[in-house]
């Protein structure tokens, strides 16, 4: 107990040197730059009025059922946009419906615990680009709206799944293809597309610190007393970012190896960055594909008004910081289980069959 | 009738005293608290539930942020769509069911399902439901349905009414609506005890009506020798067994001496001439029969007739306002209504509704008063003669309750005081907690009707009244303009 707490003693002097100290980036030597198209380490932002802008929350709910003669998957994923006026939203629509019914899949059986989870995470995530993909292309031609901003759920990186099953990895193939087309149509479209990762237990921060600081301290070497090795080995990047920056600002962006199709990679590539947007919360971690067609300023400022766009919405409360039309998409998406519940009952009536059932010990005719 | 909702589920919602129903966006205009919906239970019953609440939720303002001083700081509409996730859920109170095919009402024995649809129970469907009479007396609207509140006569009146409400909450409109009814309808006696003579201004139009009779009460004289010493005991409460009988006597001697023209004066003279009698008796008699003298009320002669004054589908209004002294009022009322009620009896007149104003004057559980007992033995017994009461007050506490519990049937009005309130609550068994509660809030003219002449208690609009009234009364402006134009008519 002790030790976590002069750790953490630790960690907030280490951070608030840091953060005042701002090292800029563009003095390190060559190899450390490469990563980043930032000059310095932070940068402070400005919420932007987004009055008369459309800014849209992709999310989808996903979950299974191993019942005694089918294993079963339920889908859904919504899209949800909102008009906003400076002191309200003008409106709000949702894609495909208010209320999206769940979509159903039989699993085939004999799949491992393993085979079937995979399955269902990459169904859940094909689902969700599907949607993103239908949004840019009917329904923006359809009604012929604008949307600016697009926010999806999670991160774009899937990994490729380990297995010999090659219906997965099918699934797997289809969701880089349904990714790289979105990328492009979003690109196509002025459609600015960005995944808001609420929970990153990602240390792409640390590492770098790791390896920047011992050239930070030899320009300041009255600055760090503190060992900082052991500070960094304790660390995840949420954990220092949340000393480290304040509200309205973001952390210098960073290259994010992510294999794509060799035509897409030559393109486009996955950066991501950290965005404090509540005073008291951790900060999200952004992601998104940059065009590599584009000069560094440009890279920088289309980050810079990613950003600035995604503070308005994020901003309110001081210990939550998530987009609002990302807290908005996971309500409408997220898969209750009364409805799975109403939903099997429901099945079981129209097709009276065995497989329906669930497993005997969810039956038992009473609660012990 | 359009649907108003759906039927959801919740831990406690469908059952057999909940049911909890979501409101549809188009239809929140369409509901209010008070009204009654109705829910299929199968394609033949419906089940009738009435609103007792309604609430709004929104999951926005519910888990999302529990640091209220958070939101109330914050812009929220502007950052969420939480417009779109406000609900209406209203909770009914299921009270019975109706088959329709038979209109046969039944208490509810299972819950409808979740997912029923709810609609605006329609007029008939209500009417069925209530017990309400086609060709009954239309006393109010019910207006959340579109109902025309019609009670059965019979079970309105027969085992007696009470309508009671703080002063100015309307009970004397409301009574004069049903004078207009029992007018139309035309085959009960009628007999108005009219403390403050205010029917004559409320009614004005039907002073002039043959079928509608003022008794004033300067008129007023009881007839002594119409009168058995039994019955001018009754006007001396304090009077024993003993002296009745003593004052039997003398009644008698004196009938045979002036030959059934005598007054009070003259048996007072005869007791005080008389020797035989004990002289503590004596004295205790003419104390009495000189206080009942004093009254006025007393001569040789009955008027007017008690043989005139009731006849079928007339309406006789005993205005009271002539006499200030409470005494007084109770003889004559208990004189009236005594002798009526015995003729009833007989079957001399019409089936009888007395209609009491101020009852509490004439019959109070406390205090002493003359005319209490010939208005609980009608309470108690007047069903079988078919004499019927209909007891007016503004003080329900203070009246006798052997009278008050013996009204079937109650129409309730505004009502402050909490003890008048829980005393509604004892004596009106249909009465449930929040119909009690609401009592306070009815406003001028809505009255909760409740007991045997519905079968469910129902808050009713009064009618506005067919009869032109006297009691507009010009407001200050009015009548300032108007003296000021007399005024310069009459200076040029
Ligand atoms: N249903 C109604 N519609 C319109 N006006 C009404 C209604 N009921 C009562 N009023 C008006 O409210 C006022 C008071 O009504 P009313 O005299 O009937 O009250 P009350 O209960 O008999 O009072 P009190 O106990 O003093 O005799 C009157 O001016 C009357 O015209
Ligand atoms: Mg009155």
């Amino acid at each position: 107990m002790k030790e976590i707490s002069t750790i953490n003693q630790q960690k907030i002097e280490f951070c608030s040197v840091l953060r005042d100290l701002n090292p800029i980036l563009a003095s390190l030597p060559p190899h450390l730059q490469t990563s980043t198209c930032d000059l310095k380490m932070f940068s402070l932002l400005q919420p932007s009025d987004i009055s008369g802008l459309t800014i849209g929350g992709i999310d989808g709910g996903y979950s299974s059922r191993l019942l005694l003669g089918f294993d079963i998957f339920l889908f859904r994923a919504i899209a949800v946009f909102s008009t906003y006026s400076p002191s309200k939203i003008l409106k709000t629509s949702y894609f495909p419906a208010k209320t999206p019914s769940l979509e159903i899949a039989v699993s085939d059986v004999g799949l491992s615990t393993l085979d079937f989870e995979n399955m269902g995470s990459i169904r859940r995530a094909i689902t969700e680009l599907e949607v993103a993909n239908k949004v840019i292309t009917e329904y923006l031609d359809l009604r012929s709206k604008k949307i600016d901003l697009l926010l999806l759920d999670g991160s774009p990186v899937v990994n490729k799944p380990i297995t010999k099953n090659d219906k997965i990895l099918n699934y797997y193939i289809s969701y880089v293809s349904i990714l790289t087309r979105l990328v492009r149509k979003a690109n196509e479209n002025g459609v600015k597309l960005a995944w808001i990762v609420k929970d990153s237990r990602s240390n792409l921060f640390t590492k770098l610190l790791g390896r920047i600081t011992p050239f930070i301290i030899e320009e300041n070497p009255h600055l760090f007393s503190l060992d900082y090795r052991q500070i960094l080995k304790r660390s995840r990047d949420m954990d220092l970012l949340y000393y480290l920056l304040l509200a309205n600002t973001r952390s210098m962006v960073f290259y994010r190896q992510y294999s794509m199709p060799k035509q897409f990679a030559q393109d486009f590539a996955l950066y991501s960055f950290y965005l404090k947007t509540a005073p008291f919360d951790i900060p999200l971690r952004i992601e998104l594909f940059q065009s590599l067609h584009q000069s560094r300023e440009e890279r920088i400022k289309e980050v810079q008004i990613l950003s600035e766009l995604i503070l308005p919405v994020s901003q309110y409360n001081r210990t939550y910081g998530v987009p609002a039309p990302i807290v908005e998409a996971d309500a409408r998406a997220r898969i209750r289980e009364t409805e799975v519940e109403s939903l099997l009952q429901l099945l079981r009536k129209r097709y009276n069959s065995l497989g329906l059932w669930t497993k005997r010990r969810e039956r038992a005719p009473w609660k012990l | 009738m359009s649907n108003i909702g759906i039927v959801i589920s919740t831990p406690t919602s469908p059952s057999l005293e909940i049911i909890e129903i979501i409101i549809e966006k188009n239809a929140m205009h369409k509901i209010e608290r008070g009204q009654f919906l109705c829910i299929p239970l199968t394609e033949n019953i419906q089940i009738i539930a009435i609103v007792t609440n309604i609430r709004k939720t929104n999951a926005y303002y519910e888990t999302f942020d529990p640091n209220v001083q958070e939101i109330a700081s914050r812009n929220y509409e502007g950052i969420f769509p939480t417009g779109e996730w406000e609900n209406t859920v209203a909770e009914l109170k299921p009270l019975g069911q109706v088959e329709i095919n038979t209109k046969a009402i039944s208490r509810v024995k299972v819950p409808v399902s979740p997912g029923t649809r709810a609609k605006v129970a329609s007029p008939q469907l209500l009417s069925t439901f209530l017990g309400l009479d086609d060709s009954g007396l239309y006393l109010g609207n019910l207006s959340s349905n579109n109902v025309r509140i019609k009670l059965n006569i019979s079970k309105l009146l027969r085992k007696h009414l009470a309508i009671l409400a703080i002063s100015g909450a309307g009970k004397s409109y409301a009574t004069s609506i049903l004078l207009e009814e029992l007018y139309n309808y035309g085959k009960l006696g009628i007999l108005v005890i009219d403390p403050h003579g205010e029917y004559t201004q409320i009614l004005p139009e039907i002073e002039k009506d043959p079928r509608v009779q003022i008794i004033n009460s300067s008129f007023i004289s009881i007839g002594v020798p119409s009168l058995t010493a039994w019955q001018l005991s009754e006007f001396m409460p304090e009077i024993s067994i003993v002296q009745a009988r003593v004052l039997n006597d003398v009644i008698e001697s004196v009938k045979k001496e002036k030959n059934e023209e005598y007054a009070l004066q003259d048996l007072i003279y005869y007791l005080d001439n008389s020797e035989t009698i004990n002289s503590r008796t004596k004295d205790a008699l003419i104390g009495w029969l000189l206080s009942l003298q004093r009254t006025f009320l007393f001569s040789n002669q009955s008027n007017p007739s008690l043989d005139e004054i009731i006849e079928p589908g007339q309406i006789t209004i005993v205005d009271l306002s002539g006499i200030q002294n409470i005494r007084s009022r109770q003889i004559i009322t208990h004189y009236l209504i005594g002798n009526l009620y015995y003729k009833r009896m007989r079957g001399e007149i019409p089936p009888i509704l007395f209609i009491i104003e101020e009852a509490h004057q004439f019959c109070p559980e406390t205090s002493r008063s003359i005319s209490k007992r010939i208005i609980e033995t009608i309470a108690r017994e007047g069903r079988k003669f078919y004499a019927s009461l209909c007891l007016i007050s503004q003080r329900p506490v203070n009246m006798s309750v052997t009278a008050l519990s013996q009204c079937n049937s109650n129409l309730i009005m505004r009502i402050r005081n909490p003890y008048d309130q829980d005393f509604i609550g004892r004596i009106s068994e249909g009465i449930d907690r929040s119909a009690l509660k609401s009592l306070p809030d009815l406003e001028i003219g809505e009255a909760l009707i409740v007991g045997e002449a519905i079968n469910y208690p129902t808050f009713l609009k009064i009618r506005t009244r067919r009869f032109r009234s006297k009691d507009h009364l010009p407001d200050l402006e009015e009548k300032a303009a108007e003296y000021k134009e007399r005024w310069s008519k009459n200076r040029y």
